[in-house]
């Protein structure tokens, strides 16, 4: 290629020449108007457009993944809990992904009152026996955390239980059974039941 | 050529591709595009940085956190490959800038900030992987960081207490950890500080000049001729990475580094990362701490003079005649120093690298000024950087592109030597059908090596980064990993009197180790530790070929040779005393499929579990490697069809 052609060469300090569009070819002056867009470049460049957004979105994917918990963490969430220790009237509260689950041996005639409670009176129906495993009425299994997000207080039966003798909580009062319906004060769902099994007689396993 | 500047005129060259550029030259080079690599480099560590931060625990077992990254989090060996590999990856492209400004004059008048500032990114490049390097926490990233450390023990009075107060204690702990943690992301920080100044410099720096060669140089608008052109660049680059990144991702990493640190054992030859080397190199030259650190120091100040040392207006090479080959000779000499400096530090190589720090001074101290008064310009322009990195120039034999790729096949493949110098005679390629781009490991004897990893190793080897749900990769069931699990009994908290209780374990647990901790195994074996078999396959140089012919090396001395109490002979162990007794006997044990037990057939399956019990998902990820490089291929040959059609309009230069 040729090099600069020593008359167009102006002083460092001075304003570029004009242009001299004779030397050059049109395309490459800076007035060219831009190349002719013909249908197969316009293909070609949509083609590309749309690969490179598939790829991109597909390249996302992966570093996102990173930040979800691994299938390993997720897998050994499960957790076992022998019931032997737990004396009826008391419950105990253990930790599964993280959040309090209440675990309460109910007495016999907690189980009665429950069971003979209407429940349309209630603000969140629900019967004792949805509440329970089958055959295992005695054996409550309760997400710990109301709906105003404080863990309910009531496992020990020296803590305070509240007018229905299940569990209260510490922040706004409200009152919960010992199948963990609301009963009383500002919170308008029950406590959940997490998902768990009874893994033998004696132990359950939640997740 | 375009950039070949007039001797009248320093300054009046053309703005360089970028923002900064709306028109641009029609024929710069391919070299032109490693600025832009260079961001997308930086983009990409970045990236893949923050999300390693998100799964890095700092400061507390970082060796069992990159391994967690690397096996456990969802693609964690992805983004680990993509920032370990993506380093040296990122220096290469770095250093061919800074070649290719030393080529083009891309340091005078009137560009010093851009050159001074590109100098200073790369120095924050050199200090963030520095601090980097010792995040995983191997032997080598141990044993390195250390001795570079101490060279700053050399500022006199207070180098030792800048020592203390940079790593936090008297040696690496938890909290260099957490302080080299901390620098490394303020020091990335810093490179996106610096780069954002380079290029604004640039864009100023190019402003300033006049565009005075456009009327008579063909130049193009930057759109689309360049964007197309930066495409293809773009794409040739990340295939290159992919094929890093997911066939060669140990590539520039150490066996030793597979090692997790140990205080008490130094590796043979210590060698910090290659980008270091010249550096490193330097300080080597002399036994006293502080000249060694004014040796460091000096260099990079002639790099940072070298605008004010060279007295020579003219940017473009090719008009200098005796530059140029002054520059191609200092290339050369800087691989060659890289070199020296990988290679222990007996008085011969000594000698190499005083030899090559000397030519490194006299380049900059001497040949550059004294060049720039004596030469007299070409009066026409000499060979052009791509005649003399031609296909023909090279098969020739002749011209710089041949010496410098000489140099770096020299420093690779001796850089390479020198890592496997400590590995006992043993010999290249077994035919493991699991190695290479396209290996897979064979199912069956996979399941009959873990046969016998059980029945023969894990008495005394632990396997402590493999899970038991992992053995799904071997082609079990999961209701045999679960039943696998079950049978080892894990830690499993307390029970209600405070007193530690045991559980089956379940697949997501990790294999059961055999000992308690170090001094029990050590006590039970002659005091030789077991080592862990995790990683043995990377650890040992050579891997699973040393593997297999260390447990087939058995034999009786050979005579003269004296055994100490409780060894045995082995002909692959280093040293050939062994404290490990002949693990395998013939008949041993009785594989389901009626394979025959054979002391080979057991070594070579067992090898094969363990090769793949320290990568697991290398079958995945080369999967997932050819999907994206097809992928990739398939975008570049679509851009490349569209650059033809967008460069087709051109006239014909």
């Amino acid at each position: 290629m040729a090099g600069p052609a020593t008359e167009t060469i102006a002083p460092f300090d001075q304003a570029p020449p004009p242009h001299t569009p004779a030397v050059e070819p049109h395309l490459l002056t800076e007035a060219a108007p831009p190349p002719h867009a013909g249908p197969r470049r316009d293909f070609l460049k949509m083609t590309l457009a749309a690969t490179s957004v598939v790829g991109l979105c597909m390249a996302i994917w992966p570093f996102l993944d990173t930040m979800d918990p691994s299938h390993i963490v997720v897998t050994s969430t499960d957790v076992t809990v022998n019931l032997g220790g737990i004396p009826a009237g008391s419950g105990v509260t253990v930790v599964w992904k993280g959040q309090p689950i209440l675990i309460r041996h109910r007495t016999p005639a907690e189980i009665t009152r429950e069971q003979n409670t209407n429940i349309l009176q209630l603000r969140d129906p629900a019967t004792d026996g949805s509440r329970v495993k089958t055959g295992h009425a005695d054996w409550v299994v309760l997400f710990g955390t109301g709906p105003d997000g404080c863990v309910v207080v009531g496992n020990s039966p020296s803590d305070p239980r509240g007018h229905y003798g299940g569990w209260v909580s510490p922040c706004d009062g409200s009152q919960y059974d010992t199948v963990g319906r609301i009963r009383s004060g500002p919170a308008k769902t029950n406590l959940g039941v997490p998902p768990y099994d009874f893994s033998s007689a004696t132990t359950i396993t939640i997740g | 050529m375009l950039f070949e500047e007039d001797p009248e005129n320093p300054a009046g060259r053309i703005p360089v591709t970028g923002p900064g550029a709306t028109r641009v030259p029609r024929d710069q080079g391919p070299l032109w595009s490693f600025g832009m690599l260079a961001g997308v480099s930086l983009a990409l560590m970045l990236l893949t940085g923050v999300f390693l931060a998100m799964n890095y625990v700092v400061g507390v077992q970082p060796f069992e956190t990159i391994q967690w990254i690397m096996r456990v989090v969802s693609y964690g060996w992805l983004i680990r490959f993509m920032h370990m590999a993506g380093t040296s990856i990122f220096f290469v492209i770095a250093f061919i800038n800074v070649g290719r400004s030393l080529y083009y004059g891309s340091y005078k008048r009137p560009r010093q900030r851009v050159w001074m500032l590109g100098l200073v990114t790369l120095i924050l490049m050199m200090l963030t992987a520095y601090t980097g390097y010792l995040l995983p926490m191997g032997q080598m990233s141990y044993w390195s960081t250390l001795a570079l450390a101490h060279t700053l023990a050399g500022f006199p009075f207070v180098g030792h207490n800048i020592v203390r107060w940079i790593m936090g204690g008297d040696g690496i702990d938890s909290a260099t950890l957490t302080h080299f943690y901390t620098f490394h992301l303020l020091f990335a920080l810093a490179i996106l500080g610096a780069v954002v100044g380079h290029l604004q410099a640039r864009r100023i720096d190019a402003a300033e000049a006049p565009r005075l060669e456009m009327a008579s140089v063909e130049t193009v608008p930057f759109h689309p001729f360049y964007t197309v052109r930066a495409a293809v660049a773009l794409l040739t680059f990340l295939i290159v990475c992919a094929v890093i990144v997911f066939f060669l991702p140990y590539t520039f990493e150490q066996s030793a580094n597979f090692q997790p640190a140990d205080p008490l054992v130094t590796p043979s030859n210590i060698t910090p990362q290659w980008y270091l080397l010249p550096f490193y190199a330097m300080t080597r030259c002399t036994q006293s701490p502080l000249l060694s650190l004014a040796l460091v120091v000096a260099g990079w100040a002639a790099l940072f003079a070298l605008p004010w040392l060279d007295p020579s207006p003219i940017h473009g090479p090719r008009r200098r005649p005796l530059f140029q080959p002054a520059l191609f000779g200092f290339f050369v000499v800087v691989i060659l120093l890289g070199w020296a400096g990988a290679h222990p530090t007996t008085s011969g190589w000594v000698l190499l690298d005083r030899l090559f720090t000397l030519l490194y001074f006299l380049f900059f101290l001497v040949g550059v000024p004294l060049l720039g008064v004596i030469e007299t310009p070409g009066a026409s322009l000499g060979v052009s950087l791509s005649q003399r990195f031609s296909v023909k120039a090279l098969l020739e034999g002749r011209g710089a592109g041949t010496l410098l790729l000489a140099a770096l096949l020299v420093a690779a493949s001796a850089t390479t030597a020198a890592r496997a110098q400590d590995t006992a005679n043993v010999s290249q390629d077994e035919g493991w059908g699991f190695q290479g781009a396209f290996g897979t490991f064979d199912r069956a004897s996979l399941q009959r090596g873990f046969q016998v990893y059980q029945q023969a190793c894990a008495g005394c080897h632990g396997l402590q980064f493999l899970r038991y749900g992992d053995l799904e990769g071997i082609g079990l069931r999961p209701a045999q990993t679960a039943a696998i699990a079950a049978t080892a009994q894990v830690p499993g908290g307390f029970n209600s009197a405070g007193l530690p209780i045991t559980r089956p374990g379940i697949p997501s647990d990790p294999f059961h180790n055999p000992w308690p901790n170090p001094q029990a195994a050590r006590a039970a074996s002659y005091g030789a530790y077991p080592p862990d078999l995790s990683l043995i396959v990377d650890q040992r140089p050579d891997g699973p070929t040393y593997i297999d012919h260390l447990l087939t090396g058995y034999g009786t001395a050979p005579p003269g040779v004296t055994l100490f109490p409780n060894r045995s002979w082995n002909a692959a162990f280093p040293g050939n005393q062994i404290a490990m007794a002949a693990p395998l006997r013939a008949g041993q044990m009785t594989f389901l499929d009626g394979t025959r037990a054979t002391v080979p057939q057991m070594s070579r399956d067992v090898t094969t579990f363990l090769a793949w019990a320290s990568d697991p998902s290398v079958e995945e990820r080369r999967q997932d490697g050819v999907r994206i490089i097809l992928f990739l291929g398939f975008l570049l040959f679509l851009t490349t069809l569209l650059r033809r059609r967008i460069w087709g309009v051109l006239p014909r230069a």
